[in-house]
């Protein structure tokens, strides 16, 4: 399939839609030649191909830089279809429904904490839950279950979990309108009731890092970012939950694709108008594992204020933990964008992408409206992550949308024959990052370089001009599932 | 012998499962799914479920039944060791599975889902096989 691209631009490369007669739109792909020839594997080009085939799809089928291959949909794929005359499609989502993540910015500075490392570490693995097979400290009765299906993050806040301050800085105020819990089925309820507040395991993760490169001065200032100073980052999602949902609807699809005659080459792309009862049926469930996903990264960033607190003794007006955002990377939204000079609803499907509206959108709060919405851009543990903000290019190049990491580079079974003998822990040790996690495994099979290095992600997203940098974090202290 | 062994993509993992007959091809991914979770021996069939699915091709059937086992473990921490087929039929399973309520074993690994991309049984001379990718 590579054979095919065009180049249109440095950063971007045609899929012309004449490779396949099934294709309804091209697919374009946001990428560097060096990404394109290093890391994107033929069959994630495949997985671009396919998409293009779904009804309703509007413009392009398109991939963001940090695009591999996935399941139906790439990692790093964003589809819009329309939303009067288009399909929803659980694949163009992903089961990790509302994974994303959350940066917090703290009143600290690299001196304050440098010798605190080990406290922190331990005081944050104690408090949060982490790891496989890991229940929370919630238990939740399905009734309030399902109060958290309904108001996301806003019940966090209401309960005690954080300030209503927080919910301004979070995507869609961290609670999508219209979800539906009678939707949700009583296994995905039961996988749900005992993993609110639970980071999970795989490549989720929190880091203490601290702010090592500033790129827009004028920018970093507005989110009261400077050299050295303490960040954290939160990376999980709707754990059980959100996986039941995906896998539920899956079937669903799968038999809507015979009753609305929808033919696609991958069942795992299946779906379903979204005017038809199992496309909105599917709409309610997934903003209800979506609210869940922000209710829980509100609940651990209190758990992290909480922890932080008492390993230093300090106050939370001293800490001064203040969130900078929250935003998915695995959603589907409705939106408004402008098609061929026309306004159009869309259904927007992020798959491991993320949401990047430019300055003035009225979708983003008052506090960041002249500034774009923040896109947090995590790396591996090794290395940094960054901020970002969105831009009117990505506003009429990709509806919006940014890349959402490093991606993998290698497998799991070659990350552990390349750790074979190493201690990853002590080698990020001496470099002054700790890591704590439940099983030496997990730590060498997320290892720093079984990832691209998300530099060569950030520089071709800032290179097509669809977000741009505001400053980079180096992590410090590490908690994985 | 072990009747299936795992594959790696760049960012997941799935299983290559082999049979005599379709009952073991259910068996041996209910085995497979489990060792990937935990390699530990020291969990006994203490629990007992009954499972009865029914699906439109072997493919639903398995990845109904894979994701039911995996329900169980998500939800209540239950590691299934014994798989009984009762009845298999073109296609409907009714099994009793047996397993232990996870306590102090060492879990290494979690997966997200069990999914339909290249999903796939097919026979060729008299033994059965099905690959399964999961999302990790």
């Amino acid at each position: 399939m590579k054979e095919k691209l065009k180049r249109i631009s440095e950063y971007k490369w045609l899929l012309p839609q004449n490779v396949d007669s099934r294709m309804k739109v091209p697919g374009i792909i946001f990428v560097s030649r060096d990404l394109l020839t290093q890391t994107v594997e033929d069959e994630a080009l495949v997985q671009v191909r396919n998409a293009a085939m779904l009804p309703g799809i509007v413009k392009a089928s398109l991939a963001m830089p940090d695009i591999h291959y996935g399941y139906g949909l790439p990692i790093g794929g964003v589809i819009a279809t329309d939303w009067e005359s288009g399909v929803v499609s659980p694949g163009g989502v992903g089961f990790d429904i509302n994974c994303g993540v959350r940066l917090l910015v703290t009143n600290l500075y690299l001196k304050d904490i440098e010798d605190k490392k080990r406290i922190l570490v331990e005081a944050l693995y104690r408090h949060i839950p982490t790891g496989v097979g890991s229940r929370g400290k919630l238990r939740l009765t399905h009734s309030e279950e399902k109060e958290v299906l309904a108001r996301g993050a806003k019940w966090a806040v209401e309960k005690g979990y954080g300030l209503k301050k927080d919910l301004e800085a979070t995507e869609s105020y961290g609670c999508l309108e219209g979800a539906n819990p009678e939707k949700v089925s009583y296994k995905a309820l039961e996988r749900g009731a005992q993993q609110l507040g639970t980071l999970g395991s795989g490549n989720h993760f929190l880091e203490i890092q601290y702010v090592d490169e500033i790129y827009d001065y004028g920018l970093a200032k507005k989110f009261n970012l400077e050299k050295n100073k303490i960040t954290i980052m939160i990376h999980t999602g709707s754990r059980g939950l959100g996986h039941q949902i995906a896998t539920d609807y899956l079937e669903v699809m799968g038999r809507a694709l015979r009753k609305y005659n929808i033919v696609l080459p991958d069942r795992q792309l299946a779906c379903a108008p979204i005017n038809s009862p199992e496309g909105q049926d599917y709409i309610s469930a997934m903003k209800c594992a979506a609210n869940y996903a922000w209710a829980n990264r509100q609940i651990l960033m209190h758990w992290t204020r909480e922890a932080i607190c008492k390993a230093l003794n300090a106050s939370p007006e001293e800490l001064g933990l203040e969130l900078i955002y929250d935003h998915a990377h695995n959603i589907v939204k409705k939106e408004e964008h402008i098609v061929d000079g026309k306004k159009r609803i869309l259904a927007v499907h992020r798959k491991g992408a993320t949401r990047a509206f430019p300055p003035g959108h009225p979708e983003l709060p008052a506090k960041y409206r002249s500034m774009g919405q923040p896109v947090i851009i995590p790396g591996d543990m090794g290395r940094y992550s960054y901020l970002l903000v969105g831009t009117r290019e990505a506003m009429s190049e990709t509806f919006g949308s940014s890349c959402h990491g490093a991606g993998r580079v290698l497998s799991r079974h070659k990350a552990i024959n390349r750790a074979r003998g190493r201690s990853i822990t002590n080698e990020l040790e001496k470099e002054g990052i700790l890591v704590k996690a439940a099983d030496s495994r997990t730590v060498k099979e997320e290892m720093p370089e079984a990832y691209k290095d998300v530099s060569m992600v950030v520089e071709a997203i800032a290179g097509a001009k669809i977000s741009k940098k505001v400053a980079r974090m180096k992590p410090i202290v590490v908690i994985k599932g | 012998m072990k009747h299936y062994k795992y594959f790696s993509t760049t960012a997941d993992m799935g299983m290559v499962v082999s049979g005599k007959d379709i009952s073991e091809i259910f068996i041996n991914s209910a085995m497979g799914m489990f060792n990937l979770f935990s390699a530990s021996e020291n969990f006994k069939p203490k629990e007992e479920f009954m499972v009865r699915l029914k699906g439109e091709n072997w493919e639903e059937l398995l990845f109904k039944w894979l994701n039911e086992l995996l329900f169980y473990y998500d939800a209540y921490k239950i590691y299934f060791v014994d798989f009984q087929i009762l009845r298999i039929e073109p296609y409907r399973i009714e099994a009793l599975i047996r397993g232990d309520k996870i306590e102090n074993q060492k879990i290494e690994r979690e997966i997200k889902a069990v999914t339909y991309h290249n999903l796939e049984i097919v026979k060729k001379n008299n033994k059965w096989e099905a690959k399964v990718l999961f999302d990790l």
